[in-house]
């Protein structure tokens, strides 16, 4: 492969302003990314930094969903949310859109995807529609993005894929309910869904290990997860079973164990409206936060899986860590900024909608 | 921005400032919302989809079944739904409800195209009624049963007739069941979703407390101002050309007649949970201006909607009532929000 000094100059630079954050430099500024709409319904995806200056704007095809930056930080790939048929190529170097990735014609994407370690392919959570099952589509990103093949997601409705520490196992929460763009936004099994997290060899597709939630809650969609640095598995999930049902809505998982199901004080698990958003490792993974945008509320615990405290934000829902400071996302264009000393709430942008995912890369 | 009608439409409003009534007041004022528009809408929607279901027995019963006599009991039912089109919370949330009596806009023609699977090869198990409540949204509401009744060109023969009385008979029967199962579920009993209303402010099971109902009827009343502006308008007003066929409802040529079932329907939400509210005698003056306005106007159209927007003269008159209650919208989307102290959200709803 022939290497672009100037790009790689670039890269570093970049990489010097916006990687991980040393311990000392609390203040220092950290690249965010998010999708998000105006009031006319306009849709884009956009770069910016904590203090809050817009870095790239750029306008999308449809909404987006959640946005992966691969492990240089020089590319992002924002994927529509379901069941749109685009990815946004950004160049984070130049700051301008490069290219459109379409869904092949039976296929729609789900709104998250991954880079892989050595950042050579994108991995998409993709709906083959007319079975109904789920598939793990891979684009090449040397070659134009050409989309080189994909795997099974082993379950109904892939949505937050991750890649563990090795670089090679794949995290997937398939939410277990089926769609068709026919129908779009029905939920078509509601009554028979089997949700499941599935750890897949990302080099062929291989199923290595599958959980379930409790039979009795199987209506307990699984949606989005993080990973820590030891490979532990944070989970947030939405409840699609009677509302007056009182479901565990966030969970830990570690390979080898089964998943473990965790409860908030019955008053604040009530609040929670059986729908989280978006989960989150915090504080040098010491913590999880996890959004429960209709009840306008944040939940924050600790590794240990111990409810720790919970917030009130208006319509909340994106979460992003640096491992030191952590940042909230809303509806109303608010984005507060948490670190152990502070917590304040700004509207960078006038006019603005944050969607559901923030990023911190 | 892919806007669908049903429980996944845009924009849900929540609590972020003090208003200034006190909880008690808003349980009254929703409860008067609840009581003179919703509960009797159901109430209606009940009544007209029984009476359709009679009427489809009568008429498929007959030695030559013939479906003339549904198109009455028809319209009426649906213009019963239009009333209630506007409440996108509680029973209307479950078990997919609302696509299941109106799967529009059907960009894809996902109506035509499963219909047209079902009527090729009668079979009488997929018809059958939990097999039918189960199966493909897209078959179940008016829309399907429009098609029917209204669109017979591909009716060749009696043993086709009969089969195709079967299915309507299918619908209606579903379509009773279900409207009966929701007014059961607002009205009987101490968990009826009348009484989770009536006793918001305290907390239930259900609610936090009254200003959450209070953002429901609000993101229903800012939600349907919408789809009648983007959908039911825009899309049959088209481009730099009309396109008829993507009117509601342009075959039973009831397109029109919806709008305005919608617009008293929202009206009278209005006045009963949000007017009493308002403390600036300017806005309800505002309010009661931009209604009348779009009432006027609508009925200045005299033509079925679908043939109104392709003549110069009737268009006019159709931009102009997208202009009058695209204006309510935005009334209702800045002022009454901020009147209320409520916001607009935008994750909380949306299942993602």
């Amino acid at each position: 492969m022939a290497i672009n000094r100037r790009r790689l100059l670039q890269a570093a630079a970049t990489a010097a302003l916006f990687g991980p954050l040393p311990v000392w430099s609390g203040h220092a500024t950290q690249r965010l990314l998010s999708c998000r709409s105006d009031r006319k319904g306009r849709h884009y995806a956009c770069v910016f930094d904590s203090r809050g200056r817009v870095l790239l704007d750029q306008p999308l095809p449809g909404r987006g969903h959640a946005i992966a930056v691969n492990p240089n930080g020089t590319l992002a790939a924002v994927f529509a949310r379901r069941p749109g048929t685009f990815i946004a190529m950004l160049d984070l170097i130049t700051l301008r859109m490069t290219t459109q990735i379409d869904a092949v014609s039976d296929r729609h994407f789900y709104g998250h995807g991954t880079f892989t370690t050595d950042g050579q392919r994108l991995l998409a959570a993709e709906n083959a529609f007319d079975s109904g099952e789920g598939r793990i589509g891979i684009y090449n990103v040397q070659d134009g993005y050409r989309r080189l093949g994909e795997f099974d997601s082993h379950g109904v409705g892939p949505h937050q894929i991750h890649l563990l520490n090795d670089g090679r196992t794949l995290v997937v929460a398939n939410g277990g309910i089926q769609t068709h763009p026919d129908l779009p936004r029905v939920k078509l099994n509601l009554h028979d869904m089997q949700p499941n997290l599935s750890y897949l060899d990302s080099e062929n597709g291989r199923l290595l290990s599958q959980h379930r939630p409790p039979a009795h809650w199987h209506q307990l969609s699984i949606r989005h997860i993080d990973v820590a640095a030891d490979d532990l598995v944070a989970i947030a999930m939405q409840y699609e079973g009677p509302p007056d049902r009182r479901p565990p809505l966030v969970a830990l998982h570690r390979r080898g164990n089964e998943i473990r199901m965790l409860k908030a004080p019955e008053k604040i698990q009530r609040r929670m409206r059986n729908y989280c958003g978006s989960v989150s490792f915090t504080d040098a993974d010491q913590g999880i936060a996890v959004s429960s945008p209709r009840g306008n509320l944040i939940t924050r615990w600790d590794r240990s899986g111990r409810f720790v405290d919970h917030f009130e934000q208006h319509d909340v829902c994106g979460i992003a860590s640096n491992g030191k400071v952590t940042w909230y996302s809303d509806g109303s264009g608010g984005l507060r900024r948490s670190d152990e000393d502070a917590d304040r709430l700004e509207h960078p942008l006038n006019d603005n909608r944050w969607d559901n995912h923030l990023l911190a890369g | 921005m892919s806007i669908k009608f049903g429980p996944a439409l845009t924009i849900v409003l929540t609590l972020v400032g003090a208003a200034t009534a006190n909880g008690g007041d808003i349980d009254r004022f929703n409860l008067a919302a609840v009581d003179a528009q919703i509960v009797p809408g159901y109430q209606a929607l009940a009544k007209t989809s029984a009476t359709l279901d009679t009427a489809a027995r009568k008429a498929c019963d007959a030695a030559e079944p013939d479906t003339r006599s549904l198109k009455q009991p028809f319209a009426d039912s649906f213009l019963a739904w239009q009333a209630v089109q506007q409440v996108r919370f509680g029973p209307i949330l479950a078990f997919n409800r609302g696509f299941r009596y109106q799967l529009w806009p059907d960009k894809r023609g996902t109506v035509g195209k499963h219909l047209r699977q079902l009527l090729a090869k009668p079979d009488p198990s997929r018809i059958e009624a939990k097999t039918f409540a189960g199966g493909s949204v897209a078959l179940q509401g008016f829309g399907a049963l429009e098609r029917l009744l209204f669109d017979t060109t591909d009716l060749r023969n009696t043993d086709e007739a009969v089969w195709r009385c079967a299915v309507i008979m299918a619908i209606t029967t579903n379509l009773r069941a279900m409207s009966q199962e929701m007014l059961d579920e607002w009205q009987a009993g101490p968990d009826a979703h009348r009484a989770l209303i009536a006793t918001a402010n305290r907390g239930n099971a259900y609610y936090q407390n009254a200003e959450e109902v209070s953002a429901n009827l609000l993101n229903g009343l800012h939600t349907q101002l919408e789809l009648m502006v983007t959908k039911k308008l825009d899309r049959p007003l088209g481009g730099k050309r009309a396109m008829p066929k993507r009117a509601e409802a342009w075959r039973s040529e009831l397109s029109l007649a919806a709008l305005k079932v919608n617009l008293e329907a929202a009206e009278k939400l209005y006045q009963t949970a949000f007017a009493p509210r308002i403390t600036e005698p300017e806005l309800t003056q505002a309010f009661a201006q931009a209604f009348a306005d779009a009432h006027t106007t609508a009925a200045s159209i005299e033509q079925p909607l679908a043939e109104a927007v392709s003549h110069p003269e009737s268009r006019a008159q159709v931009e102009n009532l997208r202009t009058r209650l695209a204006a309510l919208q935005t009334l209702v989307g800045d002022r009454l929000t901020a009147a209320l102290g409520l916001s607009l959200g935008f994750n909380s709803l949306d299942g993602d």
